[in-house]
């Protein structure tokens, strides 16, 4: 009896599923959702060791404050401000990270709460929309804004992605080279600035596309998560990079999933499946030995 | 040694899944039995669209979320070309979103929406307005779809009040009003 009741709900949610399926906003979401968690896991691990966790945090900040400045200017493409400005920003916290007199953590802070502070006032100044705090919101925690992609915009994301994995993998060697040991890839003639340099607009590239997906707020735990439950379990970096990409698409996918049949935030919701997962992957990796063996 | 390890893993992980996989069925069997009950449908309103102050935060949010979570969804019926109300909130929130965008598409379908009912009177134009409106999942944005009922409904003795849950079914139309275009439901009847 209660199986026979399980199974017709499980059909109800799976026609409910496919239903929704049949919408074309409904796929786009998934493809753009999809192509973002691999592109930000894989820099993820790059990140997480190179102890800038919080800098997607800092960059997705002054990526609303150049998409408010591009509102207040009536842009028709904010992409053409957004991006530039994201790029300089990482380039700038990255690259000088280690020299300069406002140190790596100040300055992500410094920068991230300006821009965000700076981004608001502008936006409430100059507004040019009937429902600020309603762009606001939706911006800072992307509560449907990956179900309101247009074509053009899921391929211009799928665009960016194909070049985002495509440098990954064409430069995995240098990239883990920097990652682990600056100072011995530049002692072995490795050009360690030019490969920050090419982290830095990568991720960046990849803070500006999961606004969509996230928000503002939440982008940190989309880079960060993947990375650190696939480093519960493995202990090289190959094994990392591809557990966290898989478990990044895995959690997005079914966040998406999930969002769309409860009706809850896709955002929050992505989120908090890859908070499950990295506990899932924690106690396994506590159960098993997972990393330290 | 490895492979013991290996096989240590693959066990936990089976485990994993096989109590993920019980709870997630004692869900499945509670929404089951909760969908029984259930009952609803809806409309919109589209001139109030992306004003968060028209609608206070009532009951109306978590119990229409609830709703379309137990409700039976097989798709669209009896006539109607888009059925919103058969959707969880962020769906219809998308789908007018997107209507809003490409009214063009939608134009002359037949489209049923659950909603808040909202008024709005035009004090320069003295024109009255009546719209079903949604919020989004973080309760911060709102879309909606204007209605024009039938010369059946009476004002104010046959509309709803304020703020009532309704659900209605009309036209899909456009028209323009000054120099902008928008959306209403024509022909529309409450449910």
């Amino acid at each position: 009896m209660c199986l026979k009741k399980a199974k017709e709900a499980v059909n109800v949610i799976m026609d409910k599923l496919i239903l929704y399926l049949e919408y074309p906003f409904v796929r786009y979401a998934l493809i753009v959702g999809v192509l973002i968690a691999l592109c930000s896991s894989l820099l993820g691990v790059t990140l997480v060791l190179k102890r800038f966790s919080y800098i997607g945090d800092g960059l997705s900040h002054v990526a609303f404050g150049a998409m408010a400045v591009a509102s207040v200017l009536r842009f028709t493409d904010k992409m053409i401000l957004i991006l530039p400005v994201t790029v300089i920003s990482a380039v700038l916290l990255l690259k000088s990270g280690q020299d300069a007199k406002i140190k790596g953590d100040a300055a992500i802070a410094m920068i991230s709460v300006g821009a965000l502070a700076f981004g608001y006032l502008l936006m409430n100044i100059f507004s040019t929309s009937s429902n600020l705090t309603g762009d606001v919101c939706s911006t800072l925690f992307g509560s449907t804004s990956i179900l309101t992609l247009t074509r053009e915009e899921v391929a211009v994301c799928a665009a960016l992605s194909v070049v985002v994995v495509l440098i990954f993998v064409f430069f995995y060697n240098k990239i883990f080279a920097v990652t682990f040991d600056e100072d011995f890839s530049k002692a072995i003639g490795t050009r360690a600035n030019v490969y920050n340099l090419m982290i830095a607009v990568v991720i960046a590239v990849i803070i500006v596309l999961a606004m969509n997906l996230v928000g503002s707020l939440l982008i940190s735990a989309l880079v960060i998560f993947p990375a650190l439950s696939a480093m519960r379990l493995f202990n090289n970096f190959k094994a990392v990079t591809i557990f966290s990409a898989v478990l990044s698409v895995v959690c997005a996918t079914t966040g998406i999933v999930v969002a769309i049949l409860a009706g809850t935030p896709v955002g929050s919701t992505i989120v908090a499946v890859d908070v499950v997962a990295f506990f899932l992957c924690y106690a396994v990796g506590m159960i098993t030995g997972g990393a330290s063996k | 040694m490895k492979f013991k390890k290996t096989v240590r893993l693959i066990v936990v992980l089976s485990l994993v899944l096989v109590i993920s996989a019980c709870g997630a069925k004692d869900k499945k069997q509670q929404n089951k039995d909760e969908a029984v009950t259930e009952e609803s449908e809806t409309i919109e309103d589209p001139e109030i669209i992306d004003d968060p102050e028209i609608i206070d935060d009532s009951d109306y949010s978590e119990d229409t979320e609830l709703q379309d979570m137990e409700k039976v969804t097989t798709g669209a019926s009896g006539g109607v070309d888009v059925d919103l109300s058969a959707m969880s909130s962020t769906m219809v929130y998308s789908e007018v979103f997107n209507m809003m965008v490409d009214p063009d598409s939608y134009e002359g379908k037949t489209v049923r929406m659950r909603g808040m009912y909202v008024e709005y009177l035009d004090e320069s134009t003295g024109n009255k307005y009546y719209a079903c409106v949604i919020m989004d999942a973080t309760a911060c944005c709102s879309q909606g779809i204007e209605f024009e009922l039938t010369d059946d409904y009476m004002y104010p003795d046959d509309y709803p009040t304020a703020d009532d849950e309704i659900c209605v079914i009309g036209i899909f139309e456009t028209y323009m009003e000054g120099e902008y275009k928008y959306c209403t439901l024509k022909n529309a009847h409450l449910e």
